[in-house]
């Protein structure tokens, strides 16, 4: 576990020493949202939407844009690179997993992503403070947490699962176009799923992408998600996550008995 | 110029024979474009049936302003953005150093220096989106098509100048191998919706100071018969000035410049 921190503390630093990268994502990250918020209060301002609906769907945006900063992982184009330059073979090395190393980078990686998002929270919150404070309780905000835990677990596997199929295919990064799309059109992180017709939300439920954005959002600033709604999507997160792991555990496998590095 | 045109000629055959060696990439990657074609017309479609009009723009309004997107895209993720993706990697590793020892314009040279030919998608894509576009509009008007043309080479003009400009700040040390994303992702998620929908300082900050609100919408309401005079002179003022600014940013940047293995 020190070996841990050390790694989540010699990370860390690095996040903030190389405050440019930090800034760009941050600007990366954080334009989309303040485009789509001020989509909702043009449309509110011209009487197409009502008040009420324009707090909701700016509140979604803002817990959107917060998931994104604080869960997300990114590891997976070094990753990419590495495996295919060859220096993955470094890593292979040392007495340590390489996914222990990772979990450790992400986390560091995300706490300073969180700090950097902080001011923006804060300036913000005008426009969604209001209607969170209306809908949320310390129940909620708890399974929120949780359902955040999962979902960083989730991804951090997606991403470790994109990075394997480098060791078979040349052009892994197209995977990560690919998770794009599903976040988008089956976990809402582009559009609420209330947009998209009942078939399409029903199909998402069964997606891991479902339990990324829209049901936590939904969960903390809606009143009527029943338990059911919340014992299914709970489930099949952990379920989600369960089956990544697994798939993440063979293909690591199957992978280093595949890989031979360049020179070797 | 033929000299020049000639290197463009080099580096365009570089390219496509790495597309002809790895055709399975080249395949993966018009799968991906395909994606997000769709994806962004689902996008659009979705939000258009749900909120009916945004700013003026009806569904197919925003269909046209789609289809000049993906026509754009063809040569902002075509060209502009696999050269200038290699800057950050070229300054971090020192082999801007081999650039700028030829005897030829630096600028030119890593503006030139890659293309990609994965973009056949948004091609189609594009042309679909305005097609259906076009057919639901009462109207076309033949001088607005023509005029939209140019305006879209205007665009491309404005398009590098300020992705360029955002790319001379990789001259200033720091590590930012992640500064090619930056344009190209509020390219993607500003440019596409009418700039009536953004807050007065959004508004202010891109039309103005980031012109990216400015770089679809422009040629796609000339193209449906939105003809604003002043807007246009603005547009090609704004075009003129990015490419001039970007230009002196760069020269200024390489004077700052230290190579990495000096």
């Amino acid at each position: 576990m020190r070996k841990f921190w050390e790694f989540y503390r010699i990370n860390l630093t690095e996040r903030f020493t190389s405050q440019t990268e930090s800034i760009i994502w941050f600007l990366t990250e954080t334009v989309p949202i303040l485009a789509m918020t001020s989509l909702w209060k043009t449309l509110e301002v011209s009487g197409q939407i009502t008040h009420e609906r324009a707090g909701e769907l700016t509140l979604y945006y803002i817990l959107s844009m917060f998931i994104t900063r604080t869960v997300s992982t990114y590891f997976e184009e070094w990753m990419i690179d590495e495996i295919k330059d060859g220096h993955f073979s470094f890593n292979l090395l040392k007495p340590i997993s390489i996914r222990f190393y990772l979990f450790a980078h992400q986390l560091a990686s995300r706490t300073s992503g969180t700090i950097y998002t902080i001011p923006i929270f804060v300036l913000l919150a005008p426009l969604y403070l209001p209607t969170l404070l209306s809908t949320v309780s310390g129940y909620k905000l708890t399974v929120f947490g949780l359902m955040m835990i999962i979902t960083f677990g989730q991804k951090f596997m997606t991403s470790w699962l994109i990075s394997l199929a480098s060791f078979w295919i040349d052009q892994a990064s197209a995977l990560n176009h690919l998770k794009w799309v599903c976040e988008g059109v089956f976990g809402g992180s582009w559009l609420p799923l209330t947009f998209f017709p009942v078939w399409w939300q029903n199909f998402s439920k069964f997606t891991p992408f479902y339990t990324w954005y829209y049901f936590p959002i939904n969960y903390l600033t809606s009143k009527t998600v029943s338990h059911i709604e919340l014992f299914w999507a709970f489930g099949s997160s952990i379920v989600w996550l369960i089956l990544l792991i697994i798939f993440g555990e063979y293909f690591w496998k199957k992978s280093i008995k595949h890989y031979s590095a360049v020179g070797a | 110029m033929r000299h020049k045109l000639k290197i463009i000629k080099i580096y365009f055959y570089q390219s496509l024979m790495q597309v002809l060696e790895y055709k399975q990439n080249f395949i993966i990657w018009i799968c991906v474009d395909a994606l997000w074609t769709i994806f962004d017309g689902i996008l659009a479609s979705v939000l258009l049936l749900n909120i009916h009009n945004i700013g003026n723009w009806d569904l197919p309004r925003m269909l046209i302003a789609l289809g000049v997107f993906r026509l754009l895209v063809i040569p902002v993720w075509g060209w502009i953005a696999p050269s200038f993706a290699e800057i950050p990697k070229m300054i971090n590793n020192g082999k801007l150093d081999q650039f700028l020892a030829k005897p030829i314009d630096t600028q030119f040279l890593v503006s030139v220096q890659k293309f990609s030919f994965n973009y056949g998608s948004s091609l189609v894509g594009g042309i679909i989106f305005m097609t259906i576009g076009f057919r639901s509009l009462p109207f076309i008007l033949w001088p607005n098509i023509i005029l939209g043309i140019w305006i879209s080479l205007v665009s491309l003009v404005l398009i590098y100048g300020v992705y360029f400009l955002t790319m001379t700040f990789s001259l200033n040390g720091q590590r930012s191998e992640n500064l090619q994303n930056l344009f190209s992702e509020i390219f993607y998620s500003v440019g596409r919706y009418p700039r009536d929908i953004y807050v007065p300082i959004l508004q202010r900050v891109f039309v103005s100071f980031l012109p990216i609100a400015l770089m679809v919408t422009v040629p796609a309401q000339v193209l449906f018969g939105e003809f604003e005079p002043l807007i246009i002179v603005w547009f090609h003022i704004l075009a003129i000035f990015f490419f001039i600014i970007s230009r002196m940013a760069w020269k200024n940047g390489l004077k700052r410049y230290s190579s990495a293995s000096s």
